[in-house]
């Protein structure tokens, strides 16, 4: 079975892309077929990736009521696709959510999902309407990404209760976790708003928090993922093989099969 | 506003949405060995609204209690063997000896004659560092091939005596005050 995330936040600029296009790089390193879908309509995946730039995605096949998964572009992983959003014009945005809710799009991209990935991870837009609240009634879990900082924390329970609302009204999306990011242990604020973070929401932080490094704005600038910065990439790349090593254990998934085990180094 | 969160939240409530949106765990969960543990500790002991006390530690292994040598022997030499016998009984080690300062070993029971033949010109060495002010020589250890001797030394008016135990490894420091402790009783009476 295919499991579906999607990474979401009330506030903005926290990290939420790219906490998931290095997830979705982690997840296909370790050998999972793994599809990450763009929901923002600003296309958030898109100003993240050289190389993107308007090609059609999710939008064009809304528009065009074409195939939930054209446009899936393959990437340099054999394991790594992904659906970016395409243009969306300014005057369509609010529209774009309610034809994608009505279309039930991103449901359709799950199920399409089935045969060809194990994970399909959504970015979200900041905020909890629009696509934000089609991705959440479409997935099966939902990470919370926190800066740690007070307005983040402040905004996160605005997001359970909207999780929580979502179930009540029939939605299966349940919290898999919240991931903190742009840490520092150095300034005395963002270490308060970990400890708060730990002290209030115990099990559901991951142990793996994102730090501030200078490396995430180098990748910005190249348009990379963290992995793919330089041919030995930055030392803070690693923090996401934690990660998804974390969300494998939460979310079950399967390992490779009867046949898999123990393979000798030295034949 | 001092004290307050920074987050400004209400642990009950928070409390219940958590509980209202978490997905049912896989029952056989491994669990990660907690990344920076001290400083999750010490963030749940700091936040003064917390919602549920931390949990409560796990209680300590009871410590290993090494009873104290009693001795019921006026005879020196039976006294002597008492100590040596507690030792091996008692501490982490293959052999012991006592000798006095002038590297007579007195009793000895578990060490080569090599070791026997080094606690003269050990302790003859000891002598001079006694004199360093502020160096602490009534106890240490020493490295020894593939042995390691540890040892504790007291003085008496009829002079100093040596206890030394010989093993895979130094005594720790609890223990070396128990060979003083026990070297004390013993030679007390002497």
């Amino acid at each position: 079975m295919t499991r579906s995330i999607a990474f979401a936040s009330l506030k903005g600029g926290v990290g939420k892309t790219t906490a998931a296009l290095n997830c979705a790089f982690a997840l296909a390193r370790r050998g999972l077929r793994t599809l990450i879908v763009d929901t923002d309509p600003q296309g958030a995946i898109g100003l993240s990736l050289d190389g993107i730039g308007d090609r059609p995605g999710l939008a064009a096949n809304l528009a065009n009521d074409g195939a939930a998964l054209a446009g899936v572009i393959k990437t340099r992983l054999p394991e790594l696709h992904l659906l970016p959003m395409g243009h969306v014009d300014a005057l369509n945005v609010d529209r774009l959510a309610v034809e994608a809710r009505d279309a039930d799009v991103l449901r359709r991209v799950i199920d399409f999902a089935q045969r060809d990935y194990e994970i399909v991870l959504f970015d979200t837009p900041a905020g909890l309407g629009g696509m934000t609240r089609v991705a959440l009634e479409a997935v099966e879990s939902v990470i919370a990404v926190v800066q740690c900082e007070p307005l983040a924390l402040r905004s996160l329970p605005r997001l359970l209760e909207l999780l929580a609302h979502l179930r009540e009204v029939g939605a299966s999306c349940s919290l898999l976790g919240v991931l903190s990011t742009m840490s520092s242990f150095r300034d005395p604020v963002m270490l308060a708003s970990l400890e708060e973070l730990w002290s209030f929401y115990k099990d559901q932080i991951f142990e793996t928090a994102i730090p501030r490094d200078a490396a995430f704005l180098q990748a910005s600038r190249a348009g990379v993922p963290l992995g793919l910065l330089s041919r030995r990439p930055p030392a803070v790349a690693a923090v996401f093989d934690r990660l998804v090593g974390e969300i494998e254990e939460r979310i079950d998934l399967q390992k490779g099969g009867e046949d898999d085990g123990p393979i000798r180094l030295v034949d | 506003m001092m004290g307050r969160s920074v987050s400004w939240t209400e642990p009950e409530k928070l409390a219940a949405l958590l509980a209202s949106v978490a997905p049912p765990r896989p029952a056989a969960l491994v669990p990660l060995v907690p990344a920076m543990g001290a400083m999750r500790a010490a963030g749940g002991a700091r936040a003064r609204t917390a919602a549920v006390t931390p949990p409560a530690p796990a209680p300590p292994a009871p410590k290993k209690v090494t009873p104290r040598l009693v001795q019921t022997s006026d005879n020196p030499s039976d006294r002597l063997d008492a100590l040596v016998g507690w030792t091996l009984d008692h501490q982490p080690c293959t052999g012991a000896f006592v000798a006095d300062d002038n590297g007579l070993t007195l009793a000895a029971h578990g060490i080569s004659e090599a070791h026997v033949a080094l606690v003269g010109p050990l302790l003859s060495a000891l002598v001079a560092v006694r004199a360093i002010p502020g160096i602490d020589a009534s106890r240490g250890a020493l490295w020894l091939g593939t042995n390691m001797m540890s040892w504790v030394e007291t003085r008496t008016e009829r002079g100093g005596f040596c206890l030394g135990a010989v093993g895979r490894e130094a005594l720790s420091i609890e223990a070396l005050d128990e060979l003083r402790d026990a070297l004390d009783t013993t030679v007390r009476g002497l």
